[in-house]
């Protein structure tokens, strides 16, 4: 403006053609103007917006207009011919006198300082000129504080920005973010709340600070507070406003001031930083002085942009760091990964892909994925193809494969569309997993379970589970047939109930031992009833039944039917016990007769009675012996015949006078037909002998006193047959089915009128049998039986 | 004074344990044997001659020795004969199950016909003693 001013003078001058040689007149008029145009100027200064200072050749103050006492919030007294320098910050004071001096018209900053030790910064400019006839110095100053500050501020968030951008470690961003600030602003100390998304669970705590100061109980408390994270930074949580303690050693709230007092931090400041619109976390800010200058627009400015870029770095590190674990997921993942375009060409292919499909990234990326699909099945995955372009996801889905090699894989495959940035599916995610083995593994299984059922459902085994109380959960139809009950009968009724109620205590305890020791069992033999109120002998081997959690929960086991074992048994044992009296009989008389002939003195008449005795007895001692070598051979299938052309007469009459004998000592009589068959057949006659002998012996054995035994012959058609029928008491109906098999004797007590092996008619039927004939008996109880047998005739 | 020995039945439905018996009791002296082939026919005969003492074959058709010696206990004539059983059955239990009956003794079988008389004599003994 003063600039502005002269130069009009100059303007004026030139028009009016004016010159040093101009009338007097003219020149008053001039001076008029000049002095007219200092007290404008004059009035002018005074009323400047910004400071203006007139100094003395000696630098004191001539002149100060009202802005420089506003600002400075001097009086005139304090100001009026002091040296200026006196305003000036004492590092600037060389230098502002220097530039006094050098005239050069030019600006310059200089920190001026308030009455209240506030510090302004200035540009100023300086012009010599007059005044009051005086060479004296025109200073008009500009407020530049504010530029300043903001220019300050500016270059800390830019340093902090290009910083955030640059670093990728949080650690070591907040470690220079502190000291950008510290240069500056004279924070020490940078504590950062990270919260995870949605503010769940304890925020991440990173703290930074310039070197050489010691905050180790600030930092501890700090952390701590994160963990019990109810306390946190309740201030900024509820309000999103930043906001700052001039000396937390002091403040009534702050609750680490115990730890900052420790470690002498006062100042505190703190604010919010954002993810995604969203509160993210604060960041504050502390430093050993006290906070003293006021948190201006400027610096909450300042704090909101850092808060701003701050955020974004905490946003893109989550993302990378999630981009990052991502595509290691993808890296390491045992699936194969892949993504297709719409037109089937492979995108991407992770390394799962290559594993599964032989494939390496850099052979299929680009190509068809056509070439992994068996042409069977190009049709389904054009199918697919469809779906997934119209946005849909298709999950589970099980398909083959080619492999590199040509072999076909099954594969379980999830197809997820990729959406365009226009919201339409243009490409494909696939997730590919290889169940090639676990299909074999599968199909192992059905076949094994399916050979497991029907094993269980087919075997004669008794297979049963009971829970740990004894009640069935499990049962085979095998139990209908040795218990007699359907499956559906016993299913949760408990095992006790099935035996007879005497031994029910005894089960009881046993069961309960095993329960107790969580134990099965092996071949116990135990007594069931069966359904129709039989004893049943059952032979169970049982396991312990454990869940997945080692929980006992019952048995199982596998029973049979060893109730024909346990009769075996007792035929047997009778069998050995009536055989072996059978061979001590003639032993004894054996023996005593031949003792006696030995030891003693005997008539010639005794010796040839004991003789004889010896002799006979060993005679049925060898057919004993004889007989239970024919059941072996039976049982064996060894016995030989001698076949010939015999008349079937010749059996019968040989048979008569074997067993007369025996007849006339039970007293009873063998008739037979007056006229028998003249029949031949072709047979061991001997043998033949041996069944009629049989069947006589039986009969006789069986007979009253002085009962009838009748025999007698007949022709049907191709066979002959001959029978014996007897008066006897009968067969016993219980014992006629099993009256042909060895060992057995309808009465095995001692009173048994006439001891026998208990195996000639086994051994008869085995000789019928050997002859292509048969053998079967009519029986009625208290009349008699007939036992008969037919034979091929010739 | 104990009582002589003098007539014992046998009973055993073998004719050959008979002849055996007959020719080894000879060793006694003026010892009277009389034979039956059965339990009836034993009972029959001890009505008829009350012998001294009776050997009884246990395995024997119908009435067996068992029965036999039931009836002997009934009949109050007979019942203080004692009875002395021959059987090869001879497990502990069925021994057992003799003495029960009330028999006098078990003799083995197959027994030795020499040692016999000797055996027959000292059960007899024993018996007039515990019985005197």
């Amino acid at each position: 403006m003063f600039k502005k001013e002269k130069k009009e003078i100059k303007e004026y001058l030139q028009a009016h053609k004016l010159s040093q040689k101009a009338d007097i007149d003219s020149f008053n008029d001039l001076q008029n103007s000049l002095a007219a145009a200092q007290d404008a100027f004059h009035v002018f200064i005074e009323k400047l917006g910004e400071p203006a200072l007139i100094l003395a050749k000696d630098d004191s103050i001539l002149y100060a207009n009202l802005s420089f006492f506003d600002m400075f919030d001097y009086h005139p007294e304090d100001v009026m011919g002091v040296s200026v320098l006196e305003f000036i910050q004492p590092e600037y004071r060389a230098y502002f006198t220097d530039y006094l001096k050098s005239q050069e018209k030019r600006k310059s900053e200089f920190h001026f300082i308030a009455k209240n030790n506030q510090i302004y910064t200035f540009s100023v400019s300086i012009s010599k000129a007059m005044w009051e006839g005086a060479e004296s110095y025109y200073v008009l100053m500009a407020d530049i504080t504010k530029l300043k500050r903001t220019q300050m501020l500016n270059g800390i968030l830019e340093s902090i920005i290009k910083m955030l951008s640059t670093t990728p470690k949080l650690e070591i961003a907040l470690k220079q973010m502190i000291e950008i600030l510290n240069s500056q602003l004279q924070w020490e100390i940078i504590v950062a709340w990270i919260w995870p998304t949605e503010n769940l669970g304890s925020p991440y705590v990173e703290i930074a600070h310039v070197q050489d100061i010691d905050i180790d109980d600030f930092a501890q408390a700090t952390r701590q507070e994160a963990v019990d994270n109810e306390k946190v930074n309740g201030g900024i949580w509820s309000t999103y406003r930043p906001f700052w303690i001039e000396d937390v050693t002091e403040s009534s709230t702050f609750s680490r001031k115990k730890e900052a007092l420790k470690n002498n931090i006062h100042g505190a400041l703190a604010f919010p930083f954002y993810q995604h619109s969203q509160l993210g976390g604060v960041i504050e800010l502390y430093r050993r002085k006290p906070l003293q200058e006021e948190v201006d627009d400027l610096m909450l400015n300042l704090i909101t942009s850092i808060g701003i870029e701050f955020g974004f770095y905490i946003q893109r590190k989550i993302a990378e760091e999630a981009k990052l674990q991502f595509s290691n997921v993808i890296a390491y993942s045992v699936n194969g990964i892949f993504t297709l375009d719409a037109n089937g060409i492979v995108k991407s292919w992770n390394p799962g892909a290559e594993k599964i499909y032989g494939w390496k990234a850099q052979e299929i990326i680009g190509s068809s994925i056509r070439k992994t699909i068996p042409n069977d099945r190009l049709e389904e995955f054009d199918e697919l193809r469809k779906i997934l372009l119209q946005g849909t996801m298709v999950e589970h889905f099980q398909t083959q494969r080619l492999h590199k090699d040509g072999h076909l894989i099954w594969v379980e495959n999830a197809y997820g569309p990729i959406n365009n940035p226009f919201g339409k599916a243009a490409e494909a995610c696939v997730v590919v997993q290889d169940i090639t083995s676990q299909k074999a593994a599968m199909d192992s299984l059905t076949r094994s379970e399916e050979r497991f059922r029907t094993f269980v459902e087919t075997t004669r085994e008794w297979i049963w589970e009971i829970d740990k109380i004894g009640n069935f959960t499990f049962s085979n139809q095998a139990v209908l047939k040795i218990l007699g009950y359907q499956v559906e009968e016993i299913m949760g009724k408990n095992i006790l109930y099935y035996f007879f109620i005497e031994d029910r205590d005894k089960m009881e305890k046993l069961l309960k031992a095993h329960t107790t020791q969580k134990k099965g069992w092996v071949e116990q033999v135990m007594r069931f009833r069966h359904k129709n109120g039989t004893e049943c002998w059952i032979e169970s081997n049982a396991s312990e039944l454990v869940s997945l959690n080692h929980a006992f929960e019952g048995f199982r086991g596998a029973s049979r039917d060893v109730t024909e074992f346990k009769i075996f048994e007792k035929i047997k044992d009778e069998f050995i016990s009536m055989v072996s009296h059978e061979i001590r009989t003639p032993l004894t008389s054996i023996h005593g007769a031949l003792t006696l002939l030995i030891q003693r003195e005997l008539s010639l008449e005794d010796k040839k009675e004991l003789l004889t005795t010896a002799k006979r007895n060993s005679d049925h001692l060898t057919n004993i012996i004889s007989d239970i070598i024919d059941v072996e051979n039976l049982q064996i299938g060894r016995m030989e015949f001698d076949f010939q052309k015999i008349k079937i007469k010749d059996v019968v009459l040989e048979a008569i006078k074997t067993s007369d004998i025996v007849a006339k000592k039970f007293n009873v009589k063998i008739f037979k037909d007056e006229v028998l068959s003249d029949v031949e057949v072709n047979g061991d006659f001997m043998r033949l002998v041996q069944v009629m002998t049989n069947l006589l012996s039986n009969a006789i054995k069986f007979s009253p006193p002085e009962g009838i035994i009748h025999i007698s012959t007949e022709v049907e058609g191709d066979v002959v047959r001959v029978s014996v029928s007897d008066q006897g008491p009968g067969i016993p109906e219980e014992f006629r089915p099993k009256i042909f098999e060895k060992f057995v004797q309808a009465d095995s007590s001692s009173k048994r009128s006439y001891q026998g092996t208990g195996l000639g008619l086994s051994i008869s039927k085995s000789i019928i049998q050997g002859h292509g004939g048969t053998i079967q008996y009519r029986t009625k109880a208290g009349e008699g039986t007939t036992f008969f047998f037919e034979l091929p005739k010739l | 004074m104990n009582k002589k020995l003098k007539k014992i039945l046998l009973v055993d439905d073998d004719h050959d344990i008979h002849l055996i018996l007959k020719i080894s009791l000879q060793e006694l002296p003026d010892i009277q044997v009389y034979t039956a082939l059965s339990g009836e026919e034993a009972i029959k005969i001890a009505l008829d001659v009350h012998p001294d003492l009776i050997l009884l074959d246990v395995m024997m058709p119908q009435m067996d020795g068992r029965a036999t010696l039931q009836v002997i206990k009934l009949l109050s004539s007979l019942s203080k004969i004692p009875v002395i059983f021959l059987t090869a059955r001879v497990q502990k239990e069925e021994i057992d199950e003799y003495f029960k009956c009330g028999v006098a003794d078990v003799i083995p079988k197959p027994f030795d016909p020499v040692i016999l008389p000797e055996t027959i004599n000292k059960i007899w003994e024993n018996y007039q003693n515990k019985n005197s």
